[in-house]
């Protein structure tokens, strides 16, 4: 593990490894939250901090005490708890210290329990066998890999209200069909070679 | 609710992909061969459904405060249950599937349907649905994969062992296919045309019901 | 907000309570779920490894050898097989995690055949690497194994550099391996 190796993981995870648009992890929230560029970085910035508290709680966890005692099969329901608590605590949180960025989020705040991009990123940590600051940088760079597509996301989407859609795809096709286009940009990434 | 609008609901207008728009990460990364398809479709349903049944067992014992944890931890343990099994007994769709089965656990479409079905109706009702849900998940699946492979691939029916080695039944020349459909381009693209065809034939549907309601 | 149906509020203590009751009952499933299954689970492991390591160099016996490749080495093990060269495992970074592979090294130090043992690439394209033509390529080849855009010889899976310089990697570092104990 030297430094290359984490700048490696790190630029992977934002990235050639967009968790969402190469790994297609966190696209509930992504579609749900992008339609104003300040809640989709608010949204952002709050999957960077479970995302990487997510990933340091879970490695010591899995390390310390499942592991070591064959209890490997508890992963998932250990790792889903802890975030569903951190989700929880958040939430405590923000309404007493942030109660506008509260009110904007709304029920997409509860859903970043279901955010398939925090559970993916512990998991991911362990069947890469990362160690813990690989883990931890792992996890914050993927936040921050999502916060950079939601952010462009819904950048384009505010502009897009203004414009004409054929009926059919009004609302959610068309959204998908801009996230596609941003997914094949992000494809340009994948010859990235790091040294 | 009768029986046969479960069904419809489940398929069509209430389907958990195209109209509730739940469970789309999985939709979109793991259509590219049949093989997932069926198989994730399947898992999910199995889940989905046992899953149903235990949260409306337990729904008059469980605090209102904690359902939420609760149901995940229900959910959880099916999870695991299937992602041991099918490590034991289907290894090669465990790998094909990798990270996408114990993902099921955030599959929007399961704990939203506990919160919202499971939790206020009974057992054997609860059970249809799952049931009903997961074979719409599974056929938006299915056609997905289809539409997904056969463009990308050129083939049909890949990734069953038995079928070709996994190769599928090839149909268009091994130089036709637009590689971009197994791309996270293709599953964005493919999954807004057919949420758009829903969208546009459920519509003068909606506008001829709601004419009846507003004429009786 | 009262609720209509309750008597009154559930204190902390019922709630921690059915949570930890509901979490007991899932932790004990899962454990006779995970005793029954982990034999096979074993089993499946085994099987794959024995067939991955007939696949590249077939013998009648194989027998690891100790090999430390350093720290951060993708050489997970070294086996003897028979008399006929080693077969070693590696797991070099693909696209979306590690790709082991298996490589058969001769005794004269040329690869007699490469087999994909898990990997999580992505389907259709890393994914390929598992393809004969593609393994196919590495049969014969010794030292430094590269792909063309490297300057080497093996052409790279289309939409998949990141997969193919993986396995050409690991090829290169199994090479070295079997070299260092010949």
């Amino acid at each position: 593990m030297s430094f290359t190796s984490l700048l490696a993981i790190a630029l992977g995870a934002v990235l050639a490894n967009n968790f969402v648009f190469a790994q297609f992890l966190g696209i509930c929230p992504f579609m749900g939250v992008s339609r104003r560029v300040e809640t989709a970085s608010g949204m952002g910035m709050a999957v960077i901090f479970v995302m990487g508290v997510a990933s340091a709680v879970c490695w010591p966890i899995n390390h310390f005490i499942l592991e070591p005692n064959n209890l490997g099969f508890m992963q998932t329901v250990a790792y889903i708890l802890i975030i569903a608590g951190l989700v929880q605590f958040i939430e405590m949180f923000l309404q007493k210290s942030m109660p506008s960025l509260y009110e904007a989020l709304g029920i997409y705040l509860p859903l970043i329990t279901t955010n398939c991009a925090v559970l993916g990123v512990v998991l991911q940590n362990t069947t890469s066998s990362y160690n813990f600051i690989e883990s931890v940088v792992y996890g914050v760079t993927g936040g921050i890999g999502f916060l950079l597509a939601i952010v462009l996301f819904a950048s384009v989407r505010e502009r897009q209200e203004f414009s004409e859609c054929p009926k059919a795809f009004e609302g959610f096709p068309i959204a998908l069909v801009t996230a596609g286009l941003i997914a094949l940009a992000f494809m340009g990434f994948s010859g990235l070679k790091i040294w | 609710m009768g029986i046969k609008k479960q069904f419809t609901d489940g398929l069509i207008h209430q389907n958990p992909v195209t109209v509730q728009l739940l469970g789309m990460c999985s939709v979109l990364a793991i259509t590219t061969t049949l093989f997932n398809g069926i198989g994730m479709g399947l898992s999910v349903l199995i889940i989905l459904t046992l899953a149903n049944i235990v949260i409306s067992l337990i729904r008059k014992v469980v605090p209102g405060k904690i359902r939420i944890a609760c149901y995940i931890v229900v959910i959880a343990g099916f999870v695991t249950i299937v992602d041991l099994a099918l490590k034991a007994y289907l290894p090669a769709l465990s790998k094909s599937l990798g990270l996408f089965i114990p993902l099921i656990v955030v599959n929007c479409i399961i704990l939203g349907r506990a919160e919202s079905f499971a939790s206020k109706n009974g057992v054997v009702r609860s059970a249809l649905d799952g049931i009903f849900q997961g074979l719409g998940y599974t056929i938006i699946l299915v056609v997905m994969c289809i539409i997904r492979e056969f463009l990308g691939n050129g083939t049909i029916a890949g990734g069953f062992s038995f079928i070709n080695d996994g190769d599928g039944i090839r149909i268009l020349p091994e130089s036709w296919p637009a590689l971009g459909m197994i791309l996270p381009v293709g599953g964005f693209l493919t999954l807004a045309v057919i949420i758009a065809a829903m969208q546009h034939f459920l519509r003068p549907k909606k506008k001829a019901a709601e004419k009846e309601e507003v004429a009786e | 907000m009262t609720q209509t149906g309750k008597k009154s509020e559930p204190g902390m203590a019922r709630l921690i309570i059915v949570l930890v009751v509901i979490s007991a009952i899932v932790a004990l499933g899962l454990g006779l779920i995970d005793m029954i299954t982990a034999p096979q689970i074993a089993l499946n492991e085994e099987k794959e490894r024995q067939e991955a390591m007939e696949a590249v160099l077939p013998a009648d016996s194989y027998e690891q050898v100790p090999y430390d490749g350093g720290e951060g080495s993708i050489v997970n093990s070294v086996y003897r097989a028979g008399d006929d060269g080693w077969v070693v495992q590696v797991s070099p970074n693909g696209f979306s995690g590690a790709v082991v592979t298996m490589v058969g090294v001769t005794n004269e130090g040329t690869v007699s055949g490469v087999s994909i043992v898990s990997h999580a690439e992505t389907s259709g394209l890393g994914a390929n690497a598992t393809k004969a033509s593609f393994r196919d390529q590495l049969i014969g080849k010794s030292g430094v194994v590269t792909v063309k855009k490297d300057g080497g010889e093996i052409d790279a899976l289309t939409g998949a550099t990141i997969t193919s310089r993986a396995v050409a990697s690991g090829v290169t570092a199994a090479l070295e391996a079997a070299a260092s104990l010949s």
